[in-house]
């Protein structure tokens, strides 16, 4: 095709720069694709005889490649034809799809086209196929080949033309075997053919055929085709219930409101399947609401769950936004699951129901109860959900956590901070929680002042709820708090809220003044959260501390920069590390700590960490911190980690994880340093240090070569 | 209050174990509980479609103590073999008996259906036929598991949705990313406005190699094929067409599927829909890969927002929304990101929009079972993913845009493309 392809019209160039000005898409009736040109191309010469022979031609060199021996080369060509196909059925291109149309009917009724080609034309009728093709297509319903006969039927089935239904028709009269039979009632179905309901109907009594026709029929839906399915539903014909609901949908959609709701009343009276009774109830609700009405309550009523969800949709359709009014009052005589079926849309107004229901012994209506609360509740019903949330431990408590994290109704908030400033602990406990799950960031005076409550759980409570809380304004007077008070649920709060703050110097600073007047045991709680927070200043404060005087102070500082969270503490780690006059616990301490950053420090040079490594493991006396260290260097992509690594291969202590840490460490260095994890390899197999190690290194090492 | 008088299993099962409703987790009554006539509280399933798919499922099922596998299903009788021989080896280890027989193995799965003691089944087929085996289950009075995308062709979407609605089914499409928190959160990000007006998003769903016309081969004993093509058009049997193979097989052939667009778009698309609040809508206008020079496939939402395919997204991340003041990008296994990054683990107010929470696919389903709550992906919700999917697909091979009615559910101004929305059916295989 692309060798068709001319310069572009006027009218296409047009096109193409209204586009390019427009995000928008609009839909012209040309192409803008190279494609296009061929189109139009086409379309152009098809008006013209000679026109139409250049197509007819070019679809007639297509036709013996789309039949080629080599299987695997008809796809080509079947495309090419394809595409030719659905770019003539674009929209404002009839003249070209007629055209093209023609000559793929000639070619379908040619005998002399083979059938894999012909089967491959009659199924891109499918998509243009119309009045023109009708006499070929039907033609084809008698051809010899059954699969020929089959895709005629399938392209008739989707052709427009009405005549196209004349044809299946006459194709159903003509008679044929079973599945001949059943696809063409399907396809008349399909096209909903009014004349040939007779014909459908009496296939009905074929156990093969009956669910075709039984469907055809619901499709029909003219009086007939309905007399007969109810015919069938009275002679025990197992698909009618369906195609009957089928068949009322299908009047619904139509518009035959009455007609519908007949079928829907007549149906839902019939007890043989829960199933068809749902759908008749909800079918009626949809075709006539005022029918419908008595039947909600009665199914409602029932035992048959199914039925009970049937009746909830029909009354949402029935009563919109009143459902709820009218469904409250019938809840007290409903079963279990029919009282889930309504808390579900029982709103506001109704609340006492549920709150009641909330109450209920029984486990899945509370369940219920309590998620329709979480969505619906007020201030109402913040008292039995803080009940049951201060109960034992179980689903239900649970789920009264949730929703007091989620109710939103008037009044919630209010009842919620209400309950946390008074009353029994056991319920001011979950309402104080309820102020953190709920983000209640106005909440945080009150909570700072419950914090000090003589009850523990409240203090402890209102510690937690900060903790979740609190921001950069709330850092200082929480850590006065927990200095004053040295409760260790206060030093929890303080280094949750150090972990969001947002100005880190500005909070250091302000931990940084709170230290004049802590008690030396007290330091711990400011050292611990500055090494939360970090930074230079933090760093210089906890790093001179190191030098106090006072044991505790000093304790502190060395376990604050044990656990600093950037690598800038390895320096005065590493110092205390080195220091004789330090204790043996505050060595061991900086070493673990200068073990923990090189590793988790993965944005510093590997050369500075490589050093720190070094540094420290001449300090480390213990086998822990040697063993520990000995994984640091395996996490440094470097070739000199090798060396501090493979001394150890022969200390019985070391060994084990030095060839591992050999082997990761090679792992690491592959695509860097090929050679080097090489000889780091051969020397981990050389050095025998277990079986499984040896053959781990000798694995890789192989794996590698390949 | 009124009490039920006895029930019968089916009963029971919907109308007592029902723990879970709120919490999402299922309420298993002890058998200690009953007397020698109590009906059995698991919920019974058949599984439809045993093949590459299928394995997750039936392994989930044979470790859950609420569930009991009654009959599998394949039109390849070494499949269906393997798998109740799989099933009665597992049961007869949990049983502590030498051998168990109690699954049936069925070529037909309206003998599955036709079981008065099967609850519920998994369609995991091919997708050409999820619609078929589904609407027959829904008028059956089973409750459904059906694998996404839902249906092949938007029309028979419509029909599952109002059929699975009327008759009270529980069914589940088997998206599964709704059941991850990862995107749960994304998607409550973008509902709750933190990003802003969302106007672009990117999603990357790969490709599949073009389909191939081949040649026949002899089909193996054992296989039905002629029902495994089902209501799609003959061809001549090849092992390569049918497969189950996630990089081909029968998903790159449009008979089938919607090859990526219903692979990865079925999940990704998804996922788009419950971010922007269109489960019961859908876009307006989709576009092809080379209309107006575009580079890649699009879509169009009424308010603006474009859905751009196979677009490259940052970090490698799966989705990518981004709003007038943020972004979020996510992706499966917890990979999730936002700007700005504070979004990530901002927690929603009791006045946010809180998702649909759900941490299993199949578990949420069987907890619906039996409470009869909605499923988190129920069926309106898989036809409007599958018909995204399924109209991208069409717009790749007219090779034109489409205006899409979602309301009317029709392509707008194109008769000869909406010829699409449908698909005529190979006889015998009925509707």
């Amino acid at each position: 095709m692309s060798s068709n392809a001319r310069p572009e019209s006027k009218k296409r160039k047009e096109i193409a720069v209204r586009f390019s000005k427009s995000h928008t898409t609009t839909f012209p009736t040309a192409h803008t694709t190279v494609r296009l040109a061929c189109c139009l191309l086409i379309g152009s010469l098809a008006l013209a005889p000679t026109a139409f022979a250049g197509l007819t031609q070019t679809v007639s060199d297509l036709v013996p490649r789309l039949a080629a021996v080599n299987v695997r080369e008809r796809y080509a060509p079947e495309m090419e034809l394809q595409r030719m196909v659905l770019q003539a059925s674009r929209p404002g291109a009839e003249a070209e799809r007629v055209a093209l149309e023609k000559v793929l009917d000639a070619k379908v009724s040619d005998p002399a086209v083979p059938e894999p080609a012909r089967v491959w034309i009659l199924r891109q009728l499918e998509y243009i196929g119309a009045a023109n093709s009708v006499p070929a297509l039907t033609a084809l319903l008698h051809n010899s080949d059954a699969e020929v006969r089959e895709c005629a039927r399938r392209a008739l089935e989707k052709d427009s033309a009405p005549e196209a239904v004349e044809s299946l028709r006459e194709a159903l009269a003509a008679g044929g075997d079973t599945r001949w039979t059943i696809g063409l009632i399907q396809s008349l179905g399909q096209r909903r053919d009014a004349q040939s309901v007779d014909l459908i109907a009496r296939k009905i009594a074929d156990p093969k055929i009956a669910f075709a026709a039984c469907s055809a029929l619901a499709k029909i839906t003219s009086p007939a085709a309905i007399d007969h399915l109810w015919s069938a539903l009275e002679s025990g014909t197992a698909p009618a219930a369906d195609a009957l609901i089928a068949a009322a949908d299908n009047l619904l959609k139509a518009r035959q409101s009455a007609r519908a709701a007949a079928i829907y009343s007549k149906l839902y009276k019939d007890p043989s399947s829960a199933g068809v009774r749902s759908a008749a109830l909800v079918g009626l609700a949809n075709a006539a609401p005022d029918q419908s009405e008595e039947l909600i309550a009665e199914a409602l009523s029932t035992t048959e769950p199914r039925l009970q969800i049937a009746a909830i949709t029909a009354a949402r359709k029935v009563y919109g936004s009143g459902a709820s009014a009218v469904l409250a009052p019938l809840f007290s005589q409903l079963n279990d699951s029919g009282q889930m079926a309504v808390l579900r849309v029982l709103e506001a107004p109704a609340e006492e129901h549920i709150i009641a229901a909330a109450g209920e012994s029984d486990e899945p209506v509370q369940l219920t109860a309590i998620a329709r609360l979480s969505r619906v509740g007020t201030g109402k019903a913040v008292p039995v959900l803080l009940r049951l949330a201060a109960g034992q431990r179980s689903p239900v408590q649970k789920a009264a956590i949730q929703a007091l994290g989620r109710i939103h109704g008037t009044g919630a908030d209010a009842a919620i901070a209400e309950m946390a400033a008074h009353g029994e602990s056991a319920i001011r406990v979950p309402a104080i929680r309820a102020l953190a799950q709920r983000s209640d960031t106005a909440a945080i005076p009150a909570l700072l002042y419950y914090a000090g409550n003589s009850a523990p759980e409240v203090a402890s409570a209102s510690w937690s709820a900060l903790g979740v809380l609190g921001g950069d304004t709330e850092l200082a007077p929480v850590a006065r708090r927990a200095l004053e008070t040295a409760d260790p649920d206060a030093e929890s709060a303080l280094r949750e809220i150090a972990t969001r703050v947002q100005d880190k110097p500005a909070a250091s600073k302000e931990l940084v003044a709170l230290l004049p007047d802590a008690a030396p045991k007290q330091s711990s709680v400011v050292f611990g959260t500055l090494a939360v927070l970090g930074g230079p200043m933090a760093l210089k404060t906890v790093s001179e501390a190191v030098s106090s005087g006072d044991a505790d102070v000093k304790q502190a500082a060395v376990r604050a920069l044990a656990n600093w969270p950037d690598f800038e503490a390895a320096k005065p780690l590493l110092a205390i590390a080195s220091d004789s006059r330090q204790t043996p616990l505050a060595r061991i301490l900086a070493i673990q700590g200068v073990g923990r950053l090189i590793k988790s420090s993965a944005d510093v040079p590997v050369e500075g960490r490589l050093e720190a490594a070094l540094a420290a493991m001449k300090q480390a006396t213990r086998v822990d911190e040697k063993r520990l260290l000995l994984s640091a260097f395996a996490s440094l992509r470097s070739a000199k980690a090798a060396q501090p690594i493979e001394a150890c291969f022969t200390d019985p202590d070391l060994r084990n994880e030095a060839g591992m840490a050999g082997i990761t460490l090679a792992r690491s260095l592959f695509w860097s340093d090929r050679a080097a994890a090489r000889r780091l390899l051969r020397a981990v197999a050389d050095a025998r240090i277990s079986d499984q190690i040896t053959r781990r290194a000798q694995a890789f090492l192989a794996r590698r070569r390949r | 209050m009124m009490k039920t008088p006895p029930l019968s299993r089916r009963q029971f099962l919907k109308s007592t174990a029902i723990l879970g409703a709120a919490l999402g987790r299922p309420a298993i009554v002890p058998s200690t509980v009953f007397g020698a006539t109590a009906p059995n509280n698991r919920i019974q399933v058949g599984l439809i479609g045993m093949g590459l798919m299928m394995s997750s499922h039936h392994h989930f099922c044979l470790a859950r103590s609420d569930v009991q596998i009654q009959a599998v299903c394949d039109v390849d009788r070494t499949k269906r073999e393997r798998a109740k021989a799989l099933t009665e080896r597992v049961y007869a280890q949990k049983a502590g008996f030498g051998s168990y027989k109690g699954c049936d193995a069925y070529n037909e799965y309206e003998r599955v259906l036709a079981r008065d003691d099967i609850d519920a089944v998994f369609v995991i087929t091919p997708d050409h036929w999820h619609a078929m085996i589904t609407i027959a289950a829904i008028r059956a009075g089973k409750d459904v598991y059906v694998q996404k995308p839902m249906t092949l062709v938007p029309r028979e979407g419509r029909m599952v949705s109002d059929l699975a609605k009327q008759y009270s089914t529980v069914l589940q499409v088997g998206s599964q990313q709704r059941s991850d928190h990862a995107f749960r959160k994304a998607c409550e990000i973008v509902r709750n406005g933190w990003i802003g007006k969302v106007h672009t998003i990117y999603t990357e769903l790969g490709t599949f190699a073009p389909p191939q016309t081949l040649p026949g081969e002899p089909i193996p004993d054992g296989f039905d094929y002629d029902r495994w093509l089902g209501p799609t058009p003959w061809y001549p049997y090849n092992y390569q067409r049918v497969k189950g193979d996630f990089g081909g097989g029968w998903r790159d052939y449009w008979d089938y599927g919607s090859r990526k667009n219903g692979d990865w778009g079925a999940h990704h698309f998804d996922i788009i829909q419950w971010a922007l609040g269109m489960d019961d809508s859908g876009p307006i206008e989709f576009i092809p890969r080379g209309w107006d020079g575009a580079p890649y496939q699009s879509h169009v939402y009424a308010d603006g927002a474009r859905v751009w395919k196979n677009h490259p997204v940052k970090h490698g991340q799966m989705i990518q929304f981004i709003g007038e003041e943020g972004e979020v990008l996510v992706s499966r296994g917890e990979r999730f990101e936002t700007t700005p990054a504070e979004l990530k683990d901002k927690p929603l107010a009791p006045n946010d929009i809180h998702l649909y929470e759900s941490s299993s696919q199949e578990g949420n389903w069987l907890d619906c079972i039996r409470s009869r709550r909605q499923t988190i992906c129920p069926a309106e919700v898989g036809h409007r993913s599958a018909t995204i999917c399924q109209l991208n697909g069409i717009i790749e091979r007219i090779n034109r845009p489409v205006r899409w009615d979602p309301v009317a559910e029709q392509i707008v101004g194109d008769e000869y493309a909406s010829r699409w929305l449908d698909r005529p059916r190979r006889t015998p295989y009925v509707l």
